[in-house]
């Protein structure tokens, strides 16, 4: 991949994956930031063909990224929620998006991760299923519970429709 | 419109959400859609969660490192990476030489003690090794740290 092509896909792709990664590590920006880096740096030596489809590009960085964040979950244990005394603390917040980046971070990892890499990346269940690492059939239940679950949390806190 | 998937199956399902998603990404509902996914139960949720994680996508708006040094600084990292990985054989190489000099030199000493050779040939063999073995070893190590 030379510069020119490298730099058209990191502007297209950049700020998007950044915001997955926040969200999936709960806003650990510097450590984001990090496997944001990372991230580009297993692409580039990857070494894809070239005139390789846009999309598949793209899929095949989430799917780097994904990977990333597990390997960085294995090795800090970060899988618990915060617990309910933490989430008491902020319910005065006046700032929505604040607030719900605080309800978000209480579903599980998985949950995260796939409500984000459908709702707001718009992939498909093939694509996720190859990133999260899981079947495609599995990956509609799972999505349906975790959207459940948000929902209701979501509700819980005031933020019904 | 919702249905369950199948026999046993809770989880409700809409064909049409792949499409309300696509429409949330590019802008808003119109028209049938947005009549669709008010009547919808799984359609209306996925609404529900799309705008608020929409909100929360658009809090998190940085400004980005750019794009020509982030190049910049991956192919450098990378020419490091590859330099590691070809010296990594010298360092092994200067390591198994350096057990093989000191496994001799004990050798030989142990020889010398028992007394079995021990003679003006294998001193002048131990310093022979000694003379050759330190200088490459002294190189190897220089190089390997270069």
């Amino acid at each position: 991949m030379d510069e020119e092509s490298f730099c058209a896909f990191y502007e297209q792709t950049a700020r998007k994956l950044r915001s997955y990664l926040r969200s999936a590590l709960r806003d650990e920006v510097t450590l984001a930031d990090d496997i944001l880096q990372e991230s580009y740096l297993r692409f580039l030596k990857a070494d894809l063909p070239i005139g390789m489809d846009e999309l598949w590009r793209r899929n095949y960085l989430y799917r780097i990224a994904t990977n990333l964040i597990r390997d960085h979950r294995r090795s800090r244990h970060m899988e618990s929620p915060p617990n309910e005394r933490e989430y008491a603390t902020h319910e005065s917040s006046l700032d929505e998006a604040r607030d719900i980046r605080q309800v978000f971070g209480r579903l599980k990892p998985k949950e995260r991760d796939l409500l984000w890499l459908a709702y707001v990346e718009g992939f498909s269940h093939s694509e996720i299923a190859g990133m999260v690492q899981a079947g495609t059939a599995s990956i509609r239940p799972m999505l349906a519970r975790a959207r459940a679950n948000f929902a209701g949390m979501l509700k819980r806190r005031g933020y019904g429709a | 419109m919702a249905r369950k998937s199948g026999v046993g199956d809770e989880i409700p399902r809409c064909k049409r959400e792949p499409e309300v998603v696509r429409a949330l990404g590019c802008g808003e509902l119109s028209g049938n859609l947005l009549q669709h996914a008010e009547a919808c139960v799984v359609c209306s949720e996925v609404c529900t969660i799309t705008r608020h994680l929409l909100l929360v996508e658009s809090s998190m708006e940085e400004p980005l490192e750019s794009a020509a040094g982030l190049w910049w600084r991956l192919n450098l990292k990378m020419r490091r990476q590859k330099m590691e990985r070809a010296r990594l054989p010298l360092v092994w190489m200067g390591r198994i030489f350096a057990a093989t000099v000191l496994l001799a030199t004990c050798l030989a000493l142990w020889q010398v003690s028992r007394n079995t050779v021990g003679s003006y040939l294998l001193v002048v063999g131990l310093l022979g090794l000694v003379a050759v073995a330190l200088p490459t070893m002294i190189v190897l190590w220089r190089w390997s740290r270069s």
